[in-house]
This record gives structure tokens, C-alpha cells and sequence, in this order.
């Protein structure tokens, strides 16, 4: 089955995101902070009317938060809370300019599996190098989602 | 020289003298990797002030859904009515050609055969199916008569019509209950009323028309 990666950079380094996973792709906007909240929740902004959270992927990964360029987008996906079930979340990253084709046989799981990064998944390789899946349901960990995302349900 | 080497395509490609050996493999140099790549890097320059201020107030905003066209119909003129048929049936507009009668089998609705690029097909008046009076003309027109080729289920069928307005398009939402104003037969086979300018078009319902029409050549 042939599948359809959006790419992006953190760092030097290229991962990416399933399109079927994404909602749209936005440019960057101004976050509201979050006080409090780890450094890679980039902070909450306007989405059409529902204010979303947004995770800086290459804070998270890479400890320093991404540029402010053309090419540093947000991907809208859906995110699932054990708990409280589907919520919209941005991810911020750079250099998000292209789209690959994969086949699924081509990507290899990684064997590495630290707790810390759980969120990452397979690599596939093409001329360029390595790229890597982003898995979007490991993305926060437990109580950091539930902090997320537990507020609206106790209003 | 810089620059020079990053914008290749201004001094050995295919806007300066062409003697880059790439082009051998692509031609062009639009499909040359060095050129798309040159062309995402435009995207790593840095917003320009208030660019991400507009963008933050664009996304606070919801969606404007837009209104999208997703069908087409072929307008003409029988008498006084303006009509629609889907543009899918359509095969052709042709200039106005004599209508042989079949002999025996000749009615008002199944006027004969008529040669089309020298096939024959049959031919019917979309006015007499109808029940509208093909002899009254607007005063404005100055409209020149077509026949009009449509294909239903492996049929072909002509009928002359009195002015092509041409292709319009429109979406689901556009279509109107039909008012009681239209002739009385015509309800019958149209299943809405679409405006275009200032006219009111009985956008006619394919299955409902062809169906009546089977039994004239039954």
C-alpha cells in the first residue's frame, strides 16, 4: 500500500506525519503562553473559532524552539486523550515544504524503544537519508495530556 | 558569484545560454531538481512584519465555506421557456438540418430521423414533449435555431431547439422548488428552477424526460 507522508525538519533531521492523520496545515501564528505547562507546549491559539493547544516539536526534540520562517507550519491533527477522548492539536516544526510517497513495506520499525520517545516510529530511507514517522498518540505524556486536555471537561 | 551559482537557471539554463549539462536529462528547467529546491527555499526567508499577526486573525475567523459549482447543465430556449438539461448527456450542438419523417411511425413528439455527421439519429421536439408553444418568440430574440445531441442510455437523440444559451454552472444548493408560474406540463420533468442573470431555467430531470420518451419508440 503506497502512503502519502507529509514531511518536516527538526533540526537537521527529517521526519514526518501520515497525510490521513492531518486536518490542515497551517501557517504559523502567535501562541498565547501557557505558564506552567513543560517549554514544548508552544502555547494555545485561535483555530476557527476552538482555542487549541500547539506542541513545538523541535523543543521537544531538539530543546530549542522552532524559527520563525515561511516554512514553519502547524499540522491540525486529532489527538487522543485516554481519558477524555478526541482533541484537535497543532504541531509546530520547520522546513515543512513537501510531500513524500512511501510505500508501507518500505518503512522499517525502529528498533530503539525508549520510554522518553515513544512518539517515534518508523524510518523509511530515500536518497536524502532517513525519515522518520511521527506517532501523534505518544506524542504528551500522561499527565501532561490530561492537564491539556481536562479542562474543558470540568467546566 | 554567490548568487550567481544559486540561481543557475538565470545564467547556464533556460533563461541564460543553455550550456548546463543537466538539460540534456530535463529538458527544461523546471524539472530540474536544482530549480524546485531553489524554489522551497524562498520558504525559509523570515515572515515579513505582521504577516503572522494577519495569519493569527485569518485562522481566529471560521471557515467561509465557499460555494462550489459542482454541476453543469446546457441552457436553451423552446418558445418562451429557458430549460437545462445536465451537460454530462451532451454530445453536441449542431446547426439546424432537415428532420426526416419515418413513415408510419410519425407523431407531434417523434418528428423523424435526422443525419448527423452522417449518422442517423432520431429526433424529437422538445417543445411538443412538453407541451409548450414553440411558435411564440420573445420579441428581444435574435436567436438562431440549433439542434441539440444528447446521449441517454446508449440512445442518441436530436431535438431542435429555438437559442443555446450555452453551459451554465451550478451546485446542489442553487436549485429551486419549481413555482407554478412555469407551463403546466413542464413540472412534470423538471426537477428544479435555477436562475442565471435574470432567467428563470427549468433545470429538466433527465431520468423523467427519456423515460416518457421510450414510449414513442416502443
Amino acid at each position: 500500500m503506497i502512503m502519502l507522508l507529509l514531511q518536516f525538519s527538526i533540526a537537521q533531521d527529517r521526519y514526518a506525519l501520515e497525510t490521513s492523520q492531518i486536518i490542515e496545515v497551517l501557517p504559523l501564528v502567535h501562541f498565547r503562553p501557557c505558564p506552567g505547562a513543560p517549554d514544548y507546549i508552544a502555547g494555545q491559539f485561535n483555530y476557527r473559532g476552538t482555542v487549541i493547544p500547539a506542541i513545538d516539536l523541535c523543543r521537544l526534540m531538539h530543546g530549542r524552539p522552532c524559527e520563525a520562517k515561511m516554512s514553519t507550519r502547524i499540522i491540525v491533527t486529532s489527538y487522543s486523550d485516554t481519558a477524555s477522548g478526541q482533541h484537535l492539536l497543532g504541531l509546530v516544526a520547520e522546513s515543512m515544504t513537501d510531500t513524500i510517497v512511501v510505500a508501507d513495506k518500505d518503512l522499517k520499525p525502529s528498533e530503539l524503544d525508549l520510554d522518553q520517545s515513544r512518539y517515534l516510529g518508523k524510518i523509511a530511507c530515500d536518497k536524502r537519508g532517513m525519515i522518520q514517522c511521527i506517532r501523534v498518540e505518544y506524542l504528551l505524556p500522561a499527565d501532561v495530556s490530561k492537564r491539556l486536555f481536562s479542562a474543558g471537561k470540568a467546566d | 558569484m554567490k548568487d550567481a551559482a544559486r540561481s543557475c537557471w538565470n545564467t547556464i539554463g533556460v533563461a541564460g545560454d543553455r550550456s548546463c549539462t543537466e538539460l540534456r536529462t530535463y529538458i527544461h528547467c523546471n524539472n530540474c531538481p536544482v530549480f524546485s529546491a531553489g524554489g522551497r527555499a524562498l520558504l525559509e526567508r523570515n515572515p515579513t512584519a505582521g504577516q503572522i499577526d494577519e495569519w493569527t486573525a485569518n485562522l481566529a475567523m471560521e471557515k467561509s465555506t465557499e460555494k462550489r459549482s459542482e454541476k453543469a447543465a446546457y441552457i436553451f430556449r423552446v418558445g418562451t421557456e429557458w430549460l437545462g438539461i445536465p451537460a454530462d448527456l451532451f454530445v453536441e450542438i449542431v446547426e439546424m438540418r432537415p428532420i426526416r419523417r419515418i413513415p408510419h411511425r410519425h407523431n407531434n413528439v417523434l418528428t423523424g430521423v435526422m443525419s448527423i455527421r452522417g449518422e442517423i439519429h432520431l429526433c424529437f421536439s422538445m417543445a411538443d414533449l412538453l407541451g409548450i408553444d414553440a411558435g411564440v418568440v420573445p420579441a428581444e430574440s435574435k436567436a438562431v435555431p440549433r439542434v441539440c445531441v444528447v446521449r441517454k442510455s446508449s440512445f442518441v437523440w436530436g431535438f431542435p431547439v429555438a437559442e443555446m444559451l450555452g453551459l451554465h454552472r451550478f451546485s446542489e444548493s442553487d436549485i429551486e422548488q419549481a413555482p407554478m408560474s412555469i407551463a403546466k406540463a413542464v413540472p412534470r420533468f423538471t426537477s428544479g428552477v435555477l436562475t442565471a442573470g435574470n432567467r428563470k431555467i427549468g433545470l429538466l430531470d433527465d431520468e423523467l424526460l427519456f423515460h416518457a420518451l421510450e414510449k414513442y419508440i416502443a
